[in-house]
């Protein structure tokens, strides 16, 4: 997980500059306040609902199972762990006897439902309870004070628990992160791998991958009007996705600290713990949401770019025909769509990674202007373009790249931006001839040299 | 047509990166009288400078030397964006009286994590050498200023057996430009290399339309260079 | 380790033939090699490698296509200073490519152990396909990763 936090630390060319120290202490405080909040959440969680859940439902040893009727009802009300007032019902029932005898009342506290900041659970559980009602039960045959009736096993407090859980255990990572300065690193493999090459004495006869680009299965995918649908590159849909469900999780938590604030502010006792922790949670949460209809506004009526094309994988030299549907509601000012071959480096100088990319061939391959998307009539086009005979094909090793793409750009009338990669895998031209057995020939001995 | 080799440019990483590169010490001290310092500090010693000044490849020729005196060394290097990776080789590293652990961007630990590395190399009995961009309170070995002298040094060493068409005068200017990072002024270098290059190539493809005529193979495209 | 031109060594001689035009993919790669005579008692072993490597502004990469082990001693001892000849079939990919950032290199390279660990690399570069040097980029950045 990279820390670093964006508002203090910027990139400026290869650099990263920045208050460094407000990054490192907004960081620390942004964990700290997570372990705060997820563990105050995870306790209440815990004592609250957790355990008397499972009490309720334990297995009772020894126990046997029997009838008893509810006696009488009572409604005790106690301090929660945060100054929350909650309610609670305890029963008395009487175990019937085998011959239809009622034996000596007694009270039942824990197993029926918890104590909770709305009267309503307690309403509606004293309505299945009600006096003079028979229920299944649990006694002890050697101590007739000892009585339970049977509840059924809540599953969702159990995941439920797993939101307060991971904003501890995150926080517990961004202050030991924090302490220690380290981080975690999509580079980390490559690097093992790069140490192991130097390491090996046989470093000439290892042989290296193919260095052909290639396309897992998965990035495949079929057409409508041509057999191929190129896979894009970086689809911000998911960076949306993953936004919505982080605010939506956050804002729930934040509704019910806000609910049990409320509350409490109602019967005039606040409990300023929940109060801080609702300004707190608060604060990001308008954050997430402020961000959420940003990121929501600059996509409104973009819809989504297709291109399907005639053949995949191309050559260099073959022409290919290319159809591209952009979807939404919207105006474009213009369209654009542009043949881009990369090459991109990355490499270690002293402690410095870097990654220098060089645009080396574009092509305009379709201007479009004044295009009004409408729902249900996507702008479609059908173009062709030729692959540079003479170009270089897609290759990748460890730290270089030569990276084929279609990219399609436009400008709607709300100034609204469209950009879109297509990646593409170009193969070096099939020769007459080409395409056998690459065979190693055994040398042969000649005469000394003089 | 020339195929490309490691030699297309004097400024490819292959010959800049700290291991190819040689130390000059122009304006520093000698390798030798280095490493005799960091002996008589007991093995704890800090190299001190800016980015890109050419302290990994003081490191990589102090290492070298120090193999020569017959001291085991182990390096770790620190960078940006694998500082996990360096931490866990650090944990790793299994330290002795004979082992000199060598930590190149030590900047990079934050100060618990510098304070665990100097314990444990003091309890070891093990030597620290490092490199930071600030004093980190080890013993001072060499601290390095961007030279334009040693720049130009390093520019002749690198073309001296490789052509380019990239002046001294334009190894000032990357020198300003970059604001005396060294590696930056090369990185700069090797891209006007590489446009130079370019731009000849090309003249020679105008040049060989104009005297080749039509018919010539030249001008048929069939030769580039 | 410094990387000796073929021309260049005073330890050994590599060459490879009709190397002044470029091979295809699926041609045959021939050449030959030998140590010059007064070094062939000091080098113990030798290595011949066909391979690519990359070369520029990002870290080497490399993949070898063909290897050859000689070894002066033991049962199947060889002479070095004979100059011996090493055919391969070339492959479809990578071809030799002369980028912007990223240049694709070819070449036969011999690998000499001489006495107390000390070696010597001699190249002799090649081109594999005709793609054309890449034009001078409309834009160049770069990245911290």
């Amino acid at each position: 997980m990279g820390w670093r936090n964006p508002f203090f630390q910027k990139k400026r060319g290869g650099r990263s500059t920045g208050m460094r120290n407000l990054a490192y202490w907004s960081e620390l405080l942004l964990s700290v306040s997570l372990v705060v909040v997820g563990g105050a959440t995870l306790l209440l969680h815990i004592f609250q609902v957790l355990v008397p859940d499972w009490r309720a439902s334990r297995a009772p040893a020894g126990f046997e199972a029997g009838i008893c009727e509810i006696t009488e009802q009572r409604e005790p009300r106690r301090d929660g762990p945060l100054g929350v007032i909650g309610s609670g019902l305890e029963l008395q029932a009487s175990r019937v006897t085998d011959d239809g005898k009622l034996l000596p009342p007694v009270w039942i506290k824990r197993e029926v439902g918890s104590f909770s900041p709305t009267r309503t659970d307690v309403e509606d559980m004293a309505a299945i309870y009600a006096v003079g009602t028979d229920h299944a039960c649990w006694f002890d045959p050697n101590n007739s004070s000892r009585l339970m009736l049977r509840r059924p096993l809540r599953w969702w407090p159990w995941p439920v628990a797993l939101i307060p859980l991971s904003l501890f255990a995150v926080g517990v990572w961004g202050i030991i992160a924090s302490l220690m300065q380290v981080v975690t690193s999509v580079e980390r493999r490559s690097l093992v791998a790069g140490n192991a090459r130097r390491l090996d004495p046989m470093r000439e006869s290892s042989a290296e991958s193919a260095t052909l680009a290639e396309f897992s299965a998965a990035d495949e995918e079929h057409g409508v009007r041509y057999p191929h649908r190129l896979p894009a590159i970086g689809t911000a849909g998911w960076r949306m996705a993953g936004l919505m469900l982080v605010t939506t999780i956050w804002n729930i938590l934040l509704a019910y600290f806000v609910y049990v604030a409320s509350l409490q502010m109602l019967r005039g006792d606040p409990a300023w713990l929940v109060l801080v922790l609702v300004v707190m949670l608060g604060l990001v949460g308008l954050w997430l949401a402020f961000n959420l209809i940003r990121e929501f506004w600059e996509r409104r009526g973009i819809g989504q770019t297709h291109l399907e094309i005639s053949e995949h994988p191309l050559a260099l030299g073959g022409q290919y025909a290319v159809f591209l549907s952009q979807t939404g509601r919207m105006k474009l000012r213009r369209l654009t769509a542009e043949l881009v071959c990369e090459e991109a480096a990355s490499y270690q100088q002293g402690t410095d990674l870097r990654t220098s990319v060089a645009v080396v061939h574009r092509e305009e391959l379709g201007k479009w202007i004044g295009i009004r998307v409408e729902m249900g009539q996507p702008f479609e086009m059908d173009f062709t373009f030729t692959v540079p005979a003479e170009a270089m094909h897609s290759f990748r090793s460890p730290h270089n790249e030569v990276r084929w793409m279609l990219v399609v750009e436009g400008e709607t009338d709300r100034g609204q931006e469209v950009h879109r990669q297509y990646s593409m895998n170009v193969r070096p031209a099939i020769k007459p001839g080409d395409g056998q057995q690459v065979a190693f020939v055994e040398p042969s001995e000649m005469e000394p040299t003089a | 047509m020339t195929p490309p080799t490691r030699d297309s440019n004097p400024f490819a990483t292959c010959w800049t990166n700290p291991l190819a590169a040689e130390w000059i010490a122009a304006e520093g001290p000698e390798l030798g009288s280095l490493v005799s310092r960091l002996q008589s500090t007991n093995w704890r010693g800090q190299i001190v400078g800016p980015h890109g000044v050419g302290k990994s490849t003081l490191l990589a020729a102090m290492c070298q030397h120090i193999e020569g005196v017959g001291r085991r060394w182990v390096q770790v290097t620190l960078g940006s964006g694998e500082r996990g990776m360096g931490w866990h080789q650090l944990r790793r590293t299994k330290l002795t009286p004979k082992t000199l652990l060598v930590v190149d961007g030590y900047e990079q630990l934050g100060s618990l994590a510098r304070r665990i590395v100097r314990l444990r190399s003091k309890f070891s009995d093990s030597g620290l050498l490092v490199t930071a961009h600030e004093d980190v309170r080890l013993p001072m070995l060499a601290q390095l200023v961007p030279s334009l002298s040693v720049t130009k040094m390093v520019f002749r060493r690198l073309t001296f057996e490789r052509q380019t068409q990239v002046t001294e005068l334009d190894v000032a200017d990357a020198f300003n430009a970059c604001n005396g990072n060294i590696r930056e002024t090369l990185f700069k270098l090797y891209d006007l290399h590489e446009r130079h290059a370019r731009a000849a190539r090309n003249a020679n493809i105008r040049n060989a339309y104009t005297v080749g005529g039509d018919d010539s193979p030249i001008a048929a495209g069939l030769v580039r260079d | 380790m410094r990387v000796l031109a073929a021309n260049h060594s005073p330890l050994a001689d590599i060459r490879i033939e009709k190397s002044d035009k470029p091979f295809e993919p699926g041609d045959v790669l021939r050449g030959s090699f030998c140590v010059r005579a007064e070094h062939a008692a000091e080098a113990r072993s030798a290595e011949l490698s066909v391979l690519w490597y990359t070369a520029g502004k990002g870290d080497e990469d490399f993949g070898v296509h063909y290897f050859q082990r000689y070894s002066a001693d033991g049962p199947e001892a060889v002479e070095l200073s004979r100059r011996r000849e090493f055919r391969t079939l070339l492959p479809a990919s990578p071809l030799s490519y002369d980028g912007f950032v990223v240049k694709v290199c070819w070449c036969a390279r011999l690998r000499l152990f001489l006495p107390r660990g000390r070696q010597s690399v001699i190249e002799a570069g090649f081109q594999l396909g005709r793609v054309a040097a890449a034009h001078e980029p409309t834009l160049v950045s770069t990245e911290e990763a």
